[in-house]
């Protein structure tokens, strides 16, 4: 009795561990756009890391600021370069939780509002953030939809004055992830 | 006595039960630990970045950088060297004379771009072709080093002061190939070696050597986002053997500066010429006599082919 108990005890955490809780991509896309009355500066990214735990709500992103394409090349350059200074600060993060949904909301197919609770970092500042966005559940895929904005300011970028009328200063930002059950060993 | 071996039995068996327990709770430590956003990050495995602005500028100074255009970039550039600053309110510190270069320079693809413009200093029209096969990179197969290939043709098409000299066409042109190697060491710290040669098909002696090497470094230490000091050094072999005035090394000192879209490099250097064939060969001034100019880059970057994402 006594030494079953004891296996069970063993079996549990590795059956609890068990990820298939967890949902995952590595190519999901954010989209920006800083528009002003002389010019639009646009970017994709299409190399974002996700995970999200639907026992939990847990959702976390990362992405390679290098890693965003921009229309204008020369953008890019700046982007990486003055702004957002990729070399010291390569990633952008999140890690927060899903606020309203049980995780046999998960489940159901079709859209679900969704709250969104945690701490972004982008250029080494790391801020509590509350956005909105929609899951999609269905076809073995969840996909994910948001669209905040965020303030240059808030992350300390600076926009130097001579361009000043050139870069917007709050800038949306449109995600869209589809993530499939994560798979430890079979992902590549 | 038979105390203390009761004690150090007590001890005993209390070890034993702590052992047990920690057994036992040892699976569930991972999962208090466990951080989905470490397990992210080791999911992203790096892939394979390139190390991007080495220089700002496809030039250092006077030199090309390993820098190019990107493609559907249209750059227009306007280089000025003025007069010497020795030559006082007279000259207004040379600003009263300059010698002049503007072209047009396109990036065809991430790796190519061409140009083409026209130096005032003996009258020279020039074309180039600027390759970069090999570009830094870290991550998957890194490469320690940017690797560009600058090859560039110069003519004159100038009056030689005895008419009566009817001088052909192949022999008012001059050749430019260099191998530029660069590697930027740190966000704000990028180094360059350009060995070069220079070919002119006609020089003023028959004993003067038509083709000269010279070995070109350079550099740029950025002090903010925007501005870099920049230095260029080149040590031209065998310059001796030219008839004519002393000829001596360029070496230039400058400072880069960015905003939007326009690269301004100003700077101090001993060269009045602008195109590779004038300064590698031509350089009779010298810092030492303190015959410096006064010089700047102006560029003005457009896009005209945007990419598609």
């Amino acid at each position: 009795m006594k030494i079953r108990m004891l296996v069970w005890m063993w079996l549990l955490p590795s059956l609890l561990l068990a990820q298939d809780s967890l949902y995952f991509t590595r190519t999901g896309h954010i989209y920006f756009i800083s528009h002003t009355e002389i010019i639009d500066i646009d970017a994709h990214n299409r190399q974002v890391g996700s995970f999200l735990n639907i026992k939990t709500g847990e959702l976390v992103f990362t992405l390679l600021m290098k890693s965003f394409e921009f229309t204008l090349p020369l953008a890019e350059e700046h982007f990486n370069e003055n702004y957002v200074e990729s070399e010291k600060y390569p990633r952008s993060t999140f890690k927060g939780r899903i606020l309203n949904l049980s995780p046999d909301d998960y489940l159901v197919a079709g859209k679900h509002p969704v709250e969104v609770e945690g701490e972004l970092t982008i250029h080494g500042v790391t801020r509590k953030v509350r956005e909105t966005g929609e899951l999609t559940v269905g076809n073995g895929e969840i996909r994910a939809n948001s669209r905040f904005t965020i303030a240059l300011d808030d992350y300390r970028i600076k926009v130097p004055s001579i361009v000043a009328d050139r870069v917007a200063r709050v800038i949306p930002i449109d995600v869209v992830m589809v993530y499939k059950p994560y798979n430890p060993s079979g992902q590549k | 006595m038979g105390r203390v071996i009761q004690k150090t039995e007590a001890m005993k068996i209390l070890l034993f039960r702590m052992l047990g327990w920690m057994m036992i709770l040892w699976p569930y430590a991972g999962m208090a630990q466990e951080d989905l956003l470490d397990l992210l990050e080791s999911e992203m495995k790096p892939s394979r970045e390139f190390i991007d602005a080495t220089f700002k500028s496809t030039r250092v100074i006077n030199c090309h950088s390993v820098e190019r255009m990107q493609a559907g970039d249209l750059d227009f550039r306007v280089a000025h060297r003025f007069g010497m600053l020795k030559g006082g309110l007279e000259e207004f510190f040379g600003l009263d004379e300059s010698s002049s270069h503007v072209s047009l320079e396109l990036g065809i693809t991430d790796w190519m771009m061409v140009g083409a413009g026209r130096a005032t200093y003996d009258k020279m029209f020039n074309g180039f072709v600027k390759l970069s096969p090999l570009r830094q990179a870290r991550g998957k197969w890194p490469v320690p080093f940017t690797v560009s290939f600058y090859l560039s043709a110069m003519g004159t098409n100038k009056t030689f002061p005895d008419p009566s000299w009817e001088v052909d066409r192949q022999h008012r042109m001059s050749y430019c190939t260099q191998l530029l190697v660069a590697r930027k060491f740190t966000p704000w710290l990028s180094l360059q070696v350009s060995p070069t040669w220079v070919h002119k098909n006609m020089v003023a002696l028959p004993e003067d050597p038509n083709r000269l090497f010279a070995l070109g470094m350079g550099g740029r230490l950025k002090f903010t986002p925007r501005t870099a000091l920049t230095v260029e050094y080149f040590k031209v072999y065998n310059r001796e053997l030219l008839s004519g005035p002393t000829r001596y090394n360029p070496l230039s000192v400058g400072v880069d500066i960015e905003t939007g879209s326009h690269v301004f490099q100003i700077f101090l250097t001993n060269t009045f010429a602008i195109v590779e064939n004038g300064f590698i060969f031509e350089t009779t001034r010298s810092w030492s006599r303190n015959e410096i100019h006064l010089g700047f880059n102006i560029t003005r970057v457009f896009t005209i082919l945007p990419k598609r994402t």
